[in-house]
């Protein structure tokens, strides 16, 4: 039996050796090299390009251009693939009775040192997240980040106060769940905006072969780049309620699966 | 083989070390939380090495960010010429996300199979399975 699975394991190493040998040699020869592919210098060069806009996406952060305009409906699906997940876990760890905890349970809180500090950092993480949605079209940033980085600030809370207190702030499980919602389905009304004016799904500028006049670029806090900015602000929304979907339900105290698992109620 | 190439190489071989322990933690430990975890480490070095392949190997490659919102023509041209590509950057991005999500998933799992069954290793799961 051991020599079976290190075996396998001498056998998987070989497979992805042999497949990032033929990925990097077969296709581009050694890599990483000086020049890259063609695609990402094409990318590179339009998707700013002020003065040839036929294929440009109005945005310097090249990233987020590729993400949201060029490969726009395969990140409209991996939303869909984290909206799902986020909807399995819900699935599996759903109870028949809203939890609400009772005044006789014990909540634990850490000491006034983690509990100011946590604070502190809340604010600032909140902050710096809302920095890295609303201008990553602009600078480095973006949805996914920033809403990776957001959360993190209700798993804190969470590990310092209690459960109760995340809820009092307002983030609550039907909150989460809807403004996830709401997110997702702003991403799908931009998408398909465009088709009403004879356009494209998804479609950010103005093409030559599409009647989409494109959506509208500059103006106040250097707002440049189209559908970039709102799809970010949604993708952001939509990761963060979910993390903070997945971390409520998670802290949700052990006894009261055990009695829901058991067949019984956790009300008295 | 000059500096560069041999730090490449030391980076290739560093991330196949981490990527057999990986795999070696998901095929033979029977805990099924250490499992997730080298799942997760194996996701990671699966998307450093995605990284790496976009890499450029001169003296200051450049982040594939615009530094100014009015850049002249020969900005462009430059930056195009000296950006790390952003093409694996864009793959990885959304793979770390889905990565998260893939993982809280099957810690959800893990936590619903403990609260069933009061065990994390998966012989003893199946043991306890065999009734039914």
């Amino acid at each position: 039996m051991k020599a079976v699975k290190i075996s396998f394991i001498i056998f998987m190493s070989l497979v992805v050796i042999l497949l990032v040998l033929f990925l990097s040699y077969g296709t581009v020869g050694y890599s990483p090299k000086e020049v890259i592919r063609g695609l990402g210098e094409f990318f590179l060069r339009e998707s700013y390009n002020l003065y040839e806009r036929t294929w440009w996406a109005a945005s310097p952060e090249v990233v987020n251009a590729a993400l949201w305009d060029y490969r726009g409906l395969d990140t409209v699906y991996e939303t869909t693939v984290f909206y799902l997940a986020v909807i399995g876990c819900v699935t599996v760890f759903r109870l028949l009775k809203e939890y609400s905890p009772r005044p006789s349970e014990k909540t634990y809180a850490l000491t006034v040192i983690v509990r100011t500090v946590s604070k502190i950092i809340f604010a600032a993480i909140i902050l710096i997240s809302a920095v890295i949605a609303f201008h990553g079209h602009v600078t480095p940033g973006g949805g996914f980040q920033a809403g990776s980085a957001f959360a993190i600030a209700p798993l804190m809370i969470i590990a310092a106060f209690s459960r109760e207190f995340v809820e009092k702030l307002g983030l609550k499980i039907d909150l989460s769940h809807a403004l996830k919602s709401i997110a997702l389905l702003g991403i799908t009304t931009i998408a398909l905006i465009p088709l009403f004016y004879l356009g494209f799904i998804l479609q950010n500028q103005y093409k030559p072969w599409g009647f989409f006049p494109g959506f509208p670029v500059g103006g106040i806090l250097t707002l440049v780049s189209g559908t970039i900015f709102p799809l970010n602000a949604a993708e952001f929304i939509n990761i963060a309620m979910g993390f903070l979907t997945i971390f409520l339900m998670i802290s949700i105290p052990e006894h009261v699966f055990k009695k829901e698992i058991k067949g019984g109620t956790h009300e008295p | 083989m000059s500096p560069e190439e041999a730090i490449v190489t030391y980076l290739y071989a560093a991330l196949f070390a981490v990527f057999a322990i990986a795999v070696y933690g998901v095929v033979v430990k029977p805990n099924i939380l250490k499992k997730i975890i080298a799942l997760s480490i194996l996701g990671d070095t699966a998307n450093t090495i995605i990284i790496l392949l976009g890499y450029r190997t001169l003296a200051k490659p450049l982040p594939p960010i615009l530094p100014t919102l009015t850049p002249a023509k020969e900005l462009i041209r430059e930056f195009s010429m000296t950006s790390v590509d952003p093409i694996p950057q864009v793959l990885v991005i959304t793979a770390i996300v889905i990565n998260m999500a893939v993982t809280a998933l099957l810690a959800f799992l893990a936590i619903q199979v403990y609260r069933l069954y009061n065990t994390l290793d998966y012989r003893e799961v199946l043991k306890l399975r065999r009734w039914s």
